[in-house]
């Protein structure tokens, strides 16, 4: 099981390239034996789930963790589900949607040290609010670019190219190794970036392997 | 200011259950989450229309009042139709309802504000859906 990690602020897009990555992966997987190519866990925040039935909708196999706080997901909860999921459903990949206030990192090291699974971290940036975010929670939006070696900035469409440079100049501010890859959510994303995306998280498993 | 900090050492949750049917706050360190849900008796595209207005409505109203949005989201799904089944001993009765529901649910997530009156205005966002549909 490869596990992908999807972080970045609220609202950043993380869901819109879920849906996409998604069904790319189980395009990918045709092959593979278990019926469930690609399992989702989704971390909300709050008492009602909306991105979960979005993407139940859109006939995917979801696990709801409703958390009041992003830290509080990273507890028992979190690795008993992933458990569960390895032993009933088995699936190729398993992707998981950290809620917009989480450090994509924290979950990925509480998977590590309580699994032994090693997983790839994706986070998304919006890049129409990068810089509003930046001032009014910088250690927050910082944090969520921590260890993860590719940045999808999101939201591209409602930029300028001078404001892209901008975004991107702070981005790499917070992580000089990252890729930065301008994506637009809302439309399609091309399948070569989709393609890069599951190559990191290959390489990353088949360095464990 | 958000801050990164241990969770083993400090959970400051504040769970608060306001007076307001339905509608439930949650705060932690400065994330304020507000979720709500009712169910709207009306048309759906006349509701989904509706709500698109009164969800910018509450955003320019978060931002005037100093908030911060994170993000909000609302999910509008059809229980049509609705059968009901019941019983008092002898037969069952199977009794079809055609009138159309439409369960609304509203989740905003918000930095720097206050809970109650978020909830506050998430229920007359709803009460303000329910007016314009009846209208
Ligand atoms: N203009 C524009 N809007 C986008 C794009 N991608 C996503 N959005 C919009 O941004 C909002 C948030 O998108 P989501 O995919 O729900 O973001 P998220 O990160 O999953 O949000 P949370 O799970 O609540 O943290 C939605 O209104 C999307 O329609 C994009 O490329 N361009
Ligand atoms: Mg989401």
């Amino acid at each position: 099981m490869k596990i992908l990690i999807l972080g970045g602020f609220l609202g950043s897009g993380k869901t819109s390239v879920l849906l996409q990555l998604a069904e790319y992966l189980v395009s990918l997987e045709k092959e593979y034996h278990s019926g469930i190519k690609v399992a989702i866990v989704e971390n909300e925040i709050g008492a009602i789930g909306i991105d979960d039935k979005v993407l139940k909708k859109a006939g995917f196999s979801v696990n709801n963790l409703f958390s009041g706080c992003a830290c509080c997901s990273l507890t028992g909860e979190l690795v008993a589900s992933i458990k569960n999921i390895q032993i009933e459903l088995d699936p190729k990949w398993l992707i998981i949607e950290a809620t917009g206030v989480a450090y994509p990192g924290s979950i990925r090291k509480v998977i590590l040290d309580e699994l032994g699974l090693d997983a790839t971290i994706l986070t998304i940036a919006d890049a129409k609010r990068w810089q509003r975010l930046v001032s009014a929670m910088e250690l927050l939006v910082s944090g969520q670019l921590e260890d993860t070696s590719i940045v999808l900035l999101n939201k591209v469409d409602l930029i300028n190219s001078a404001e892209f440079k901008q975004v991107e100049q702070s981005i790499l501010n917070y992580n000089q190794t990252a890729e930065i890859i301008p994506i637009s959510a809302k439309a399609v994303i091309p399948e070569a970036i989709l393609k890069k995306i599951v190559n990191q998280a290959e390489v990353l498993f088949d360095n464990k392997a | 200011m958000i801050t990164k900090h241990n969770h083993a050492e400090s959970c400051n949750h504040h769970h608060h259950s306001g007076h307001h049917h339905g509608i439930e706050s949650h705060l932690h360190d400065d994330v304020l989450v507000c979720s709500g849900k009712r169910d709207i008796i009306g048309d759906l595209e006349t509701i989904k229309l509706n709500l698109v207005g009164e969800v910018k409505i509450l955003a320019n109203w978060i931002q005037e009042t100093g908030g911060i949005i994170g993000h909000v989201k609302a999910l509008v799904e059809r229980d049509f139709p609705v059968t009901m089944i019941s019983t008092t001993g002898d037969d069952v009765t199977i009794k079809e309802m055609t009138g159309s529901t439409v369960k609304v649910s509203v989740v905003a997530i918000v930095f720097n504000m206050n809970a109650q009156r978020l909830e506050c205005r998430i229920a007359s966002l709803f009460d303000a859906l329910q007016k314009q549909t009846d209208l």
